[in-house]
């Protein structure tokens, strides 16, 4: 090695150094980028969560009232609150497939397990019941009550039936 | 229209009945006393569900809405209703182990 050798040498370190200097920028900015999509995907999915317990509150809000007599079923404010539910689900849809990609960058995204189960509810909510509950489980249950209860091993669902 | 058949339960149903957060339990006991009195009260959305011709009982079941995400399900044998699953679409996804 002579002696301009090792002057060269780092000055193909600091050039290399000084090129990458602009690959650290863009990946830094890409990481911004990316933390505010995870800021930005759990808030979306937390106000998701957020609306779609509002909706079922509302519901069983409104089922109660009918079942204490407080009021009459009412089909408008029914079709309302499925349509509400319909709404739900076509605007936050794209977020089942983004808090997949963003969790796989960054391993958790908080809400998204409660927000894809709330899919899921919607989804049987708005499928008929015939079609939804179905299935060998469900028979294999029933015929179990059934010779349970000639066994005389079921109960009164009133105690004071 | 009042349901003057007996009502009974399996003893695991009323576990799961137990499990249910305490608003959507005394919803099901208000919708069980409503089902008795007219059982074909719109907002309990009675349903007979397919019977797939499979299992040891000739009738199918009949499921009744708690609210929008509860269901309690029950089948006819002679003169009694037997309940025997309540919970919400998501408890019934764990039930049959997915889909």
């Amino acid at each position: 090695m002579n002696d301009t050798q090792p002057f060269t040498a780092t000055t193909t370190i600091r050039n290399r150094i000084e090129s990458s200097r602009s690959d650290v920028e863009e990946w830094k900015k890409q990481q911004n980028a990316l933390h505010q999509s995870l800021w930005l995907c759990e808030d979306l999915v937390q106000f998701a969560n957020f609306i779609f317990g509002r909706i079922l509150s509302l519901d069983s809000a409104s089922q109660m009232d009918v079942l204490s007599g407080k009021s009459t079923f009412d089909k408008e404010l029914d079709d309302a609150i499925e349509s509400l539910i319909r709404d739900w689900m076509t605007t936050f849809s794209p977020l089942l497939d983004s808090t997949k990609r963003v969790a796989q960058d960054y391993g958790n995204v908080d809400g998204a397990e409660a927000f894809h189960e709330n899919f899921r509810e919607a989804e049987g909510i708005l499928t008929p019941d015939d079609e939804f509950f179905v299935g060998d489980k469900l028979v294999a249950l029933r015929d179990q009550a059934l010779a349970e209860h000639r066994a005389g091993q079921t109960e009164p669902l009133f105690e004071d039936e | 229209m009042s349901d003057t058949r007996k009502n009974y339960r399996r003893r695991e149903f009323q576990q799961l009945l137990d499990r249910l957060p305490r608003e959507i339990r005394n919803l099901a006991l208000a919708a069980f006393r409503q089902f008795c009195i007219d059982p074909a009260l719109t907002s309990l959305r009675h349903r007979a569900l397919k019977d797939t011709g499979k299992g040891a009982h000739l009738a199918g079941s009949f499921s009744v809405s708690i609210n929008r995400q509860y269901r309690a399900i029950y089948f006819v044998d002679g003169d009694t209703n037997v309940w025997y699953w309540i919970g919400s679409h998501a408890d019934y996804d764990v039930f049959t182990g997915g889909r």
